[in-house]
């Protein structure tokens, strides 16, 4: 195991809550109960992410792609973002389910977090989750797309 | 009063991390004894806040312990209970006393700490053992600090005394198991207070899902102690977490126990 990562599991980049952010996002993970929140502050002109929270109740695996991705995130346009986020899925998907659903809980929670930015700027104010659908076996999540928490 | 809440979790957690970075003795002893004290303190000041029809909640900053010795430790110890602040009452004239008392001692030799060494080394173990043994530890802490948060508060939330018994349970075992791997990390090197818990783990709206998820968590810990137990080839560790693992068989009666307690 490489040193960076253990650091990174014991002190994850950009970890915390952000208590004024412009978009908050949830991943979940239906079947072990992984959560991943997603926080931006994004540059309302450029929509840039000027910066970037994260929290997790999940493991070790997730807390290191929380931390990398959020490296990645931080500084890209939304749309670059998507991309990224794009690119993990096509990257992740061949990998065992275990160890692709930790990653693809982060990236949802970014697409989570870009709807809600989206909708936010309709003046919409609701709860973002968007549940990971690569790694779980097809027919056992059926709201993939955005939900709302009552 | 949250903020003297966040500052009572803040000690609790530096005592109790502190304690078991020092080898088992009689300054880990002292300051675990201190540590649960600071964590009743800390149960009472939530039972005050919600009588007073506030909350509490369990955001702090991040916590990064990384003294040497036990010199420093008792310096930054002193330092944080010189920094508290207590309005008038009973409570609070208890709480001062208790602080006061602590404040009194003094380290009577200096202990050299490796705890935070991140050198990862345990015994004779293999490369191999060992990432297995810092995976699971790093994961199990979190894990258990987690569920002393969500039951304590739970317990504090609930009228219900069978299921605050339940929950009373539920963390005395927690907080054994957080010791437990604690004083393992403590001697791989790799030791570390976990990160904050968000709001929406102990926030639920579904008491009894979150317990249902819970069972489901409990059965996975067991079969993670069963094949850690397999793989490490140390028979002391080996032997507990056997232990431990036998230990989550009840955790889940006490679960199901409270899954029943929440319809009567």
């Amino acid at each position: 195991m490489d040193s960076k990562y253990i650091e990174m599991m014991l002190d994850p980049p950009n970890y915390g809550e952000m208590k004024q952010f412009s978009a908050k996002g949830i991943g979940k993970n239906k079947e072990t109960g992984e959560m991943v929140i997603i926080y931006l502050k994004v540059d309302p002109s450029l929509e840039i992410v000027e910066d970037i929270k994260w929290q997790t109740n999940g493991c070790g695996t997730t807390i290191v792609s929380g931390g990398l991705f959020s490296q990645e995130y931080k500084g890209k346009s939304l749309k670059e973002g998507l991309d990224f986020t794009n690119a993990v899925f096509e990257k992740i998907k061949d990998n065992p389910p275990a160890d692709a659903a930790c990653g693809e809980v982060v990236a949802r929670a970014f697409i989570a977090a870009v709807k809600d930015y989206e909708a936010r700027k309709k003046g919409e104010e609701r709860e973002f989750i968007e549940y990971v659908t690569l790694s779980c076996p097809p027919g056992e999540v059926n709201d993939r797309d955005i939900s709302q928490k009552t | 009063m949250i903020e003297i809440f966040r500052k009572k979790h803040k000690l609790w957690l530096i005592t109790f991390f502190g304690a078991c970075a020092f080898p088992k003795g009689e300054e880990s002893d002292l300051l675990l004894d201190f540590a649960n004290i600071h964590y009743r303190h800390l149960k009472w000041i939530g039972k005050e806040l919600i009588k007073q029809k506030e909350d509490f909640d369990w955001d702090r900053e991040k916590i990064e312990l990384k003294f040497t010795n036990s010199v420093e430790f008792f310096e930054m110890f002193h330092s944080l209970l010189k920094d508290m602040n207590y309005p008038q009452g009973l409570l609070f004239d208890r709480i001062k006393a208790d602080e006061e008392y602590m404040l009194s001692i003094k380290p009577s030799k200096n202990i050299a700490i490796t705890a935070f060494s991140r050198e990862l080394t345990y015994k004779n173990l293999d490369r191999q053992s060992i990432e297995a043994l810092f995976t699971f530890l790093f994961e199990e802490i979190y894990k258990e600090y987690e569920l002393i948060l969500v039951y304590t508060y739970a317990q504090l939330h609930t009228s219900n005394s069978q299921l605050s018994l339940i929950f009373e349970d539920l963390i005395y075992e927690s907080l054994y198991h957080l010791k437990s791997f604690c004083f393992i990390a403590s001697k791989l090197g790799a030791l570390a207070v976990p990160r904050v818990v968000m709001k929406e783990v102990y926030r639920f709206d579904d008491l009894k899902t979150f317990l249902k998820e819970g069972i489901e968590e409990e059965l996975k810990a067991k079969e993670q102690c069963k094949a850690l137990s397999s793989l490490i080839k140390d028979e002391e560790l080996s032997r507990f977490f056997d232990f431990i693992n036998h230990q989550e068989d009840y955790h889940i009666v006490l679960m199901q126990e409270a899954l029943q307690a929440i319809d009567k």
